[in-house]
């Protein structure tokens, strides 16, 4: 207990660890060249060819040997898009027209699907045929499950369902109206939900506080954090680690923006970037070793799951697509 | 002879001539000692520059609590935040040279605690800071218990004890903790330096206040879990702590700490850096940054006069090599001659000193710079120096030897060639030369320079410290002079006496006879010596005088020993050795004309016990005028202080105030750094009150001024609930670069008089040696005329004690007229009265009258053993 509080540094070490390869795409405010890849190890960008408007809300994911993402305009359409390795961009099937502005949708792309809610409906698209979207519930906060097989949604922010896409067949998953945050005040759902292999993420709100809880497969429901809210401008950015079991979580709930990586099975958490304002965005490198997220300053930063800064560029972009390999 | 066996080409030849000087040892020690004064004069500069600056390190950083850098940031106290700072800040630190551990602290506000069944709910703080078990008293508890640690006076409060169960509550949130202990509340006692980053949270800002709440400690972990569960924004700090080795503290490392610093303070306000973006722009504190520079600029002050002492004993010793070659050529005449005849060329004689004085010269090099470096450590500030330093004075050593090699070579070669040249009778007539004139001429010059500058020759245009190299040059160039003039004068008057020393007791008349006859050694040696005995009397003199100067001008800064604001006029108890007064401050204007004037409240009844004094400051006694000015009416009496213009009224807190001066002081001790005007705090307090308002109301600084040693008055201060990190003491301002670099240049001088005296006494030695086969032939004969072994141990007694008799006197009375011409000169802080005076230091003077005769007894007792164990037959043989 004495020498709690001293430490001795160790060894030095390089400042700035290589970054993983691969390219992040992302939407800049150039309107000549709304999108870009940068890569990462190079350092170099070049721009995304394809008729793709900034959005006001964007998510992607890695599908074949691409990327495919899904973008919300401001008008509330929603497109999808594949971007591939050689920098072009296509649509995939018609936009679906949104019924108003909404910033804050659940947007996903997992299993050959794409996702997109609007508070007015969940709706998917299959990207082999995507020839219609399929409204598969309603809410704002919806998830699609890793295989793209099911969407879990909640119509009311404090219900979640699960239903299976092909069938049609829903349950009822779990209620978090019934987790006590010793607020006394009701909590509900902030946020779009994240599935992964270890459960659902998601975030939940009450009164002064917020908190992250998984959702396990057995229907447990476990927390991962709790911390005092101080505001909120927007939801959190959960997302988990490609081939890994971490979550990574980007919020501002609180006096500033945080970067933490969860690791369900041990409980641990930990911070891997801090910001005095807020982050945008977070994605994953394609190998899992580190985390893209963009600073109130307007900087790219990478960082490793240890903390460590991989990368730090100074961007005019607007958000972040995600990262292609 | 033996002595030209060099000329055969016996195999190692070479090897050989470099051992010839030992067959002269008074030529190899007249070498030796020069070349010894070579390696002092090369080596001791850097080496004590180097002493200087880590001493201002080592004491600047004690100051600072081995603190190299500190980070403070208010932030969320959750673990994994805190965690995430402290590892980015970890990594950053790395990168720091000499660094050691970095010590955390966190705090947090506004809590509440109770006992866990209930009960009533007292403020706190929580605090955590490494290692604190080891700065608190326990007084219940285990250290090793996990837990919270509650001070007495809380855990009385709520009635908690080790093992008990306390809620914690921040806000609507609550945690509970197990009491691992009790701590004695740490506002009681003498304060831990270890907690004045927390003196804030520790301390009574205000007199009759209360402590802030006492802080519950914790260690990190458990501070973390409440905080985390209490969802805490608190400060976090960091304390990059200097590694525990103590080399570290060494002026070139600390320099590179400090670069260090300077580039992680950097990192951390760059939002570019990871610590910087973790941190999200700390308050930063790089106290090693600051030590540095006052280190750097303590050794440059320095560094211009020691490099005039270096550069000139160098020379001096150059010239004492180029006298000894001459000497041994002379010495060698008749060798000499031989080899000229046999056609050695003024090159191969050249060559052949070259290897004769080449072991000499290097071993006195050698043990030059062995005695620099030994003096420095032993006399210097501090024994630490850097690597650099220690490298840098073993090369100029070495670069002054190979000089010194090539003179005595360049000498010997100019001798032989006047040997055997018989018009050459230069090397007399330069022997015969009045080099004295010569030197005083140039020490007049420098007494003319230091007196024609009239802002007083220690401080420079910009304010800087800058010693004069005339303050040095001037007293060894009249020393040397004048006592060389001296010693001459001594000499003829030696001449005349040994005349009518037949009548004196034989051995008085041995050691007369023995003096005349070598007139020109003793004349050397009594020179050389008097020139180190006023060297180091000087030096003395100088540094006593400035000692109790700066001391005086510190204390009339401070006021006294210890000052310390106070948030009201206390109640001051008396402290037996103690003597407190209160003072108050504020700052007026007077009525007539523009401009601030300070009115310095003093206390008539407590004020002289307890102020410093000099009687110069006024004309007349310090009770005097307080009695004075404590007989107020409706005016103020006052005495002015330094050449402000009178003033008849003063405004304060709206008021015009009428003043009468009593008397004009020309220092007073506080006083503020423009006009001042010295009042009775009561008869001040009297007239406010006639006007409705008071002392706070005008907006006066209180001052708690105690006498008496600095610890003692120190934690009396702090007794009365002041803050430690206000207390000012006059041994801090003692301790500024400004004067600590002209003390230390005198320190250095000493250091050199010693030196110079312990080649002076290599001087007797020699002499002795020189004189060893005369004395033994004299001894032999006067003992076959009655003379007793007795009789003449005195007589070596005499004539040793004599020539240093001489010496000190000579030296010790142009030490003091030096010093006493020059005292009030060497002032770093003009502006400040008083100037030095001329105080001369009777300890070392007196150490030297007993220096005197104690080596003329050890030096006649081992001559006469030396005499008695020698083979006089075998001596006149050798001689010829």
């Amino acid at each position: 207990m004495l020498a709690a509080g001293c430490t001795s540094p160790p060894p030095p070490r390089p400042p700035v660890e290589t970054p993983p390869p691969g390219s992040i795409v992302a939407f800049t405010e150039n309107s000549s060249s709304p999108l870009v890849a940068f890569d990462v190890r190079r350092a170099t960008v070049r721009g995304v060819d394809g008729a793709v408007r900034s959005p006001v809300a964007s998510i992607a994911g890695l599908s074949g040997d691409g990327l495919v993402g899904v973008a919300v305009t401001g008008r509330g359409s929603a497109s999808v898009f594949r971007v591939t390795r050689t920098g072009d961009a296509a649509p995939i099937g018609k936009a679906l027209p949104g019924p108003r502005d909404a910033a804050y949708h659940s947007l996903a792309v997992a299993g050959g699907r794409a996702m997109v809610a609007d508070c007015d409906a969940v709706a998917v698209l299959d990207l082999a045929g995507p020839s219609r979207w399929r409204t598969v519930g309603d809410g704002c906060w919806a998830a699609l499950s890793p295989d793209g097989s099911r969407v879990a949604f909640s119509p009311d922010g404090r219900r979640v369902f699960e239903r299976e896409i092909r069938t049609g067949h829903a349950r009822p998953m779990f209620d978090v109206s019934g987790l006590d945050l010793g607020t006394g005040r009701e909590t509900r759902l902030f946020g779009p939900p994240s599935w992964g292999p270890d459960g659902i993420a998601f975030t939940v709100v009450s009164g002064d506080q917020a908190a992250f809880y998984l959702a396990r497969p057995n229907g447990a429901l476990e927390r991962l954090l709790q911390e005092r809210l101080l505001k909120t401008v927007r939801p959190p950015v959960l997302a988990w680690q490609p081939n890994g079991g971490l979550l990574g979580a980007m919020d501002d709930l609180g006096s500033g923006g945080v970067v933490r990586t969860f690791d369900p099975a041990t409980g641990a958490h930990r911070v891997v970037a801090l910001d005095p304002l807020a982050f945008d965005g977070l994605v994953w490198s394609p190998d899992g070793s580190s985390l893209a997220t963009l600073t109130s300053g307007g900087f790219l930063l990478v960082v490793g799951t240890d903390g460590s800064w991989r990368a730090r560029v100074d961007t005019t972009w607007s958000s972040m697509l995600g990262w292609l390999t | 002879m033996a002595h030209v066996s060099g000329l055969r080409a016996a195999p190692f030849g070479w090897l050989r001539r470099l051992l010839v000087l030992s067959r002269y040892p008074a030529v190899g020690l007249a070498v030796f000692a020069s070349a010894t004064i070579l390696g002092i004069s090369a080596a001791a500069a850097p080496l004590f520059e180097s002493s200087v600056a880590t001493n201002v390190v080592q004491l600047g950083m004690r100051d600072a609590g081995r603190v190299l850098a500190s980070m403070t940031t208010r932030v969320q106290l959750a673990d994994d935040v805190v965690g995430y700072q402290q590892r980015t800040l970890v990594d950053a630190v790395r990168a720091v040279p000499n660094v050691g551990r970095v010590t955390t602290t966190l705090s947090a506000t506004g809590l509440r605690v109770q006992p866990a069944d209930g009960g009533r709910a007292k403020s706190v703080q929580l605090v955590s800071r490494g290692g604190f078990l080891s700065h608190v008293h326990v007084l219940a508890g285990e250290s090793d218990a996990n837990g919270v640690w509650l001070a007495e006076s809380l855990a009385g409060a709520i009635d908690a004890g080790p093992g008990d169960a306390v809620l914690i509550r921040a806000g609507a949130r609550s945690a509970t903790a197990t009491v691992a202990g009790v701590y004695r509340d740490l506002f009681v006692g003498v304060p831990d330096a270890f907690w004045a980053p927390l003196s804030a949270k520790i301390y009574p800002t205000a007199e009759g206040e209360a402590p802030p709440p006492s802080p519950i400690l914790a260690g990190r972990a458990t501070m973390l879990t409440l905080s985390t569960t209490l969802e805490l924004f608190g400060t976090a700090r960091w304390d990059v702590r200097v590694t525990s080795d103590r080399s570290a503290l060494a002026y070139d490392a600390a320099s590179h700490a400090a670069a260090g610093v300077r580039r992680l303070v950097a990192e951390v306000a760059s939002p570019a850096t990871p610590v910087g973006s973790a941190l999200q722009a700390p308050g930063t504190a790089a106290p090693v940054v600051d030590v540095v520079r006052d280190a750097r600029a303590t050794r440059d002050s320095i560094a211009g006069p020691l490099r005039t002492f270096s550069i000139a004993g160098v020379v001096a010793a150059l010239v004492g090599l180029l006298a000894s070659a001459v000497y041994g050529v002379r010495r060698r005449r008749t060798e000499v001659r031989m080899l000229d005849a046999l056609g050695l060329s003024p090159a191969a004689l050249g060559a052949r000193a070259l290897l004769e004085t080449a072991l000499p010269v290097a071993a006195g090099g050698a043990v030059g710079w062995l005695i620099a470096r030994i003096g420095v450590a032993v006399g210097g500030p501090t024994a630490l120096l850097d690597p650099s330093a220690v490298a840098g004075s073993v090369w100029q050593a070495a670069l002054a030897a190979v000089a010194g090699i090539a003179v005595t070579a360049f000498g010997t070669v100019s001798a032989v060639r006047a040997e055997t040249q018989p018009a050459g009778t230069r090397f007399r007539a330069v022997a015969r030369a009045p080099w004295e004139a010569v030197a005083l001429a140039l020490a007049a010059a420098a007494l003319y320079e230091i007196l024609s500058r009239g802002t007083g020759p220690a401080v420079s245009p910009d304010g800087a410290v800058h010693i004069d190299a005339f303050l040095l040059l001037f007293p060894v160039l009249f020393i040397a002079g004048a006592a060389g003039l001296a010693v001459r004068s001594l000499v003829s008057g030696l001449r005349r006496a040994s005349g009518a020393a037949v009548r004196w007791p034989v051995p008085a008349y041995l050691a007369t006879r023995r003096l005349a006859s070598s007139p020109r050694i003793a004349l050397l040696l009594t020179t050389a010596a008097a020139l180190s005995v006023g060297i180091l009397g000087y030096a003395g003199t100088i540094g006593r005088s400035l000692d109790i100067a700066t001391n005086d001008k510190a204390r009339l800064v401070v006021g006294s020993d210890v000052s310390v604001p106070a948030p009201a006029s206390l109640r001051l108890p008396p402290s037996p050795g103690l003597h407190p007064t209160d003072v108050v401050r504020v700052t007026a204007s007077p009525a007539s004309a523009p401009g601030e004037i300070t009115i310095l409240g003093v206390d008539p009844a407590t004020f002289a016990s307890a102020a410093f004094w000099d009687p110069g400051f006024a004309d007349r006694p310090l009770g005097e005028l307080l009695r004075d000015l404590g007989r107020g009416g409706t005016s103020l009496p006052a005495l002015v202080v330094g050449s402000s213009a009178s003033v008849g009224e003063i405004d304060l807190g709206g008021f015009a105030i009428p003043v009468t001066p009593l008397e004009r002081v020309r220092a007073f001790p506080g006083q503020g750094t423009g006009s001042t005007l010295v009042v009775a705090t009561p008869v001040l307090e009297r007239i406010l009150a006639s006007h409705g308002i008071s002392l706070d109301s005008v907006g006066v600084t209180f001052l708690v001024w105690v006498r008496g040693p600095v610890a003692r008055a120190t934690a009396y201060v702090e007794g009365l609930g002041l803050s430690s990190s206000a207390v000012r003491t006059a041994a801090a301002f003692v301790g500024a670069p400004r004067f600590r670099a002209v003390s230390s240049t005198f320190v250095f001088m000493e250091l050199l008089g010693v030196l110079a005296a312990v080649v002076a006494l290599l001087g007797v030695v020699l002499y002795l040696q020189a004189r060893h086969h005369a004395r033994l032939v004299s001894y032999a004969m006067s003992s076959r005329m009655g003379l007793t072994r007795g009789g003449h141990r005195v007589a070596v007694f005499l004539e040793i004690g004599s020539v240093l008799f001489a010496s000190a006197v000579v030296g010790s009375v142009l030490a003091l007229v030096a010093g006493a011409v020059l005292s009030p000169w060497v002032d770093p802080f003009p502006a400040l009265p008083p100037s030095p005076a001329f105080r001369p230091p009777i300890p070392l003077f007196a150490a030297i009258a007993v220096a005197v005769p104690v080596t003329g007894a050890v030096a006649a007792v081992i001559v006469q053993r030396r005499t008695d164990r020698a083979n006089v037959a075998e001596e006149l043989r050798y001689a010829g």
